[in-house]
């Protein structure tokens, strides 16, 4: 369609900037909803996406990485911040102010992958209906030429054609979220938002997703934002990785660089967590976060993990950590992210050392 | 196939379940066999509709109608160290009969996914323990609720004088699956039975609750079923590991062979298409093929059969293949190392291993 023949990419091309990003969701109470608070969502989100690369978002539940990514979509508007978008015509935009008709035009450039396959497709559509409502919505009127779009695409995902007028129930969770990838491709984005793709499949079925989420990234040169909470998922597909916190950034790095060497105790002791297919690599000395995720609407004083962190200080209780580059391409927001010495997963039992 | 671990708490042999239903018959759980000892882990592992869940809710006898045992046997042995041969047979006494009864919760507990829907919305935590407590033993109210807070302190939850009075909409879902798992061993049970205990939280509260698992296996010395499909999880818990595919075990042995030296080409492909924060970026997993066929379409012969990357035309689909021992406690159920009678494939198959 008419992005195919955008410019080539170049290798620092940003595609999207996310300055100062904040989202509130008000907690109303009473007869009169009263707003009596907010729930900080997202609370200055700082970050960039470069074209053609694949960003990691990760974090555990609550920690506004979904709301970031919705808001990146302006599926919800957001509080203050701005969100630029190069688009394929050589125009940056802010999608945080953007009016209805230009934001409309601009969604063919930016689509999205949902978790559930299972409810984010209609029952009662085919999956013809279902795969070509984008392109009827964005002026491809006649159904012979949907038809064939919609054929090119399934067999871009590796389903057969002819189940094009078959409905969602007749398929498998791998092939529903198949199914998903080719809406969100039917356009031809250039940013693909994919929020937990493959956590509701089946594990033997993830790989399939994964290896396909890739090809196609090479074969239609995407930019994905990947958001995910399963750290090996992302270690094998992000280029570069943002770990979030109660609403804010803790660490930005890239992929190895953030797993070998994390400067963020809370990025440390996800890495830490994570169970490792191997008994042999039991680990006997694992860091253990005690306490629970920070409540989003009542934060903590200073540094938001100081209540869980190990080595929290006096001033981690009282003033918040800015995000401060610590080496190139790697940011982090601790106040003693340079004096702590924190192992990532190269210096942890590795498989083959037995305990 | 008693093995080398003393005598097992539980010996599971040949259970069958089926659901009968409208549309047809749905062998749930298909043939499955397994020991469990006191003391130690056994991971059920697979994907879903696979059983494992089934295989759990079994043992107990509290099946979603219309789901019944049709066949197989269900051995427990209260006292195996001293008295090996006094076993009862679970799968022979009724779903609601006395002995049954007595054997839930204060031998044999379970702990479910979910914690949000375990706990009734209406009771609080510490009325819902009391009444668990009282109904297996004869304490009084006083003495039941002494001892229910001793356990929420035992699973770590601080404030347990306060807590036991909360409603469970009032805990996080780390806490309240804490205060499950001391419900669960408020009558220190000889085994436990956790259905995918930390499969709806975060990494670092499923780091706190494994951890927590293996300090009460400790200290109270019960065995531990844990059913997951996370491998990972498997791998860092259990001493023994059962591998479902479609109803049926697949494979049976011990954890590291099970990792490092898999036999059933179903526990091969599940390891090699599972990604570890190890794996680097742009590294390709080896997917499974296709996906698991509906428990009204099963394959004939092996299930695994069309998914396989060692199929052989004109044996894997025709008989279905017998759980065996291959080597010591080691079980597998594939044709490339039995026949359809049951006697060993030699030297040409053994090598694919």
């Amino acid at each position: 369609m008419d992005d195919s023949n955008a410019t080539q990419p170049e290798s620092n091309d940003k595609l999207l900037q996310v300055k100062g990003l904040k989202k509130f969701f008000p907690i109303q109470k009473g007869f009169l909803k009263r707003t009596v608070g907010h729930v900080r969502a997202v609370d200055d989100v700082t970050f960039d996406l470069h074209e053609g690369e694949t960003l990691g978002l990760v974090g555990e539940s609550g920690c506004g990485k979904t709301t970031t990514a919705r808001c990146v979509l302006r599926a919800y508007d957001v509080t203050e911040g701005e969100i630029l978008f190069h688009t394929g015509d050589d125009r940056t935009v802010d999608i945080a102010s953007l009016s209805g008709g230009e934001l409309r035009s601009l969604r063919r450039e930016m689509q999205m992958i949902f978790q559930d396959p299972f409810s984010s497709l209609n029952p009662r559509m085919t999956l013809f209906d279902i795969v070509g409502e984008p392109l009827f919505v964005h002026g491809m009127k006649s159904s012979g030429s949907r038809a064939d779009r919609v054929a090119e695409l399934m067999r871009l995902v590796g389903l057969r054609p002819e189940y094009m007028r078959r409905f969602p129930h007749a398929f498998s969770g791998g092939e529903r979220q198949r199914i998903g990838i080719a809406r969100a491709l039917a356009l031809n984005p250039r940013l693909v938002v994919a929020d937990e793709p493959v956590s509701a499949l089946d594990v033997s079925v993830q790989a399939q997703v994964i290896n396909l989420l890739m090809d196609l990234q090479e074969e239609l040169s995407l930019t994905y934002l990947f958001v995910a909470h399963d750290l090996s998922v992302v270690k094998q597909i992000a280029d570069r990785v943002v770990v979030m916190y109660v609403g804010k950034i803790v660490e930005v790095a890239e992929t190895e660089e953030l797993y070998a060497n994390p400067k963020h105790p809370y990025t440390a002791a996800l890495l830490s967590a994570a169970p490792i297919p191997d008994p042999r690599a039991r680990q006997s000395s694992r860091t253990v976060l005690s306490g629970e995720v920070a409540n989003p609407a009542n934060p903590p004083s200073g540094c938001y993990f100081h209540p869980r962190c190990p080595f929290a200080t006096d001033v981690c209780r009282e003033v918040t950590p800015a995000l401060e580059e610590v080496a190139p391409g790697h940011s982090v927001s601790c106040h003693r992210a340079k004096e702590l010495e924190l192992v990532g997963i190269g210096e942890m039992a590795s498989p083959q050392t037995t305990d | 196939m008693a093995a080398g671990r003393g005598t097992p708490l539980i010996s599971v042999t040949d259970l069958e379940v089926h659901f009968p239903t409208d549309e047809g018959l749905v062998r749930a759980v298909d043939g499955v066999s397994f020991d469990i000892f006191p003391g130690r882990t056994l991971g059920v592992v697979g994907e879903s509709g696979c059983g494992k869940s089934t295989v759990g809710r079994a043992i107990l006898q509290i099946l979603d109608r219309p789901g019944r045992i049709v066949n197989g046997s269900i051995e427990l042995r209260l006292d195996p160290e001293t008295d090996p041969d006094d076993a009862v047979d679970l799968a022979s006494l009724g779903p609601n009969s006395g002995p049954m009864r007595a054997v839930r919760w204060a031998d044999i507990s379970l702990i479910f996914q979910e914690p949000m829907t375990s706990f009734s919305p209406v009771h609080t935590i510490g009325n819902q323990m009391i009444e668990a407590i009282r109904s297996h033993r004869g304490y009084s109210k006083r003495e039941a609720r002494e001892w229910a807070v001793e356990l929420l302190s035992m699973v770590g939850i601080s404030n347990p004088r306060q807590r036991i009075d909360e409603f469970s909409h009032q805990l996080s879902g780390g806490i309240r699956q804490r205060a499950m798992i001391a419900m669960a061993i408020s009558c220190e049970p000889k085994l436990l039975i956790a259905d995918e205990p930390t499969t709806a939280l975060d990494v670092t509260t499923q780091a706190q609750i494994l951890d927590l698992l293996r300090e009460l296996q400790e200290s109270q010395g019960m065995a531990i079923m844990l059913i997951t499909h996370d491998l990972g999880v498997i791998a860092e818990m259990a001493d023994e590991v059962l591998v479902m595919y479609l109803g049926r075990g697949v494979e049976f042995g011990p954890s590291d062979d099970m990792f490092h030296n898999p036999k059933h080409p179903y526990t091969t492909s599940l390891l090699t298409s599972i990604p570890s924060i190890y794996t680097k970026r742009g590294e390709r997993m080896q997917p499974i093929a296709g996906s698991i066929p509906h428990p009204f379409n099963r394959p004939p012969g092996c299930t695994f059969n069309p998914r396989c990357p060692s199929f052989m035309p004109g044996v894997c689909d025709h008989d279905p293949p017998l759980f065996l021992p291959l080597e010591g406690p080691h079980l597998v159920r594939c044709f490339l190392y039995h026949d359809a009678q049951g006697n060993p494939v030699t030297a040409e198959a053994e090598n694919d291993g």
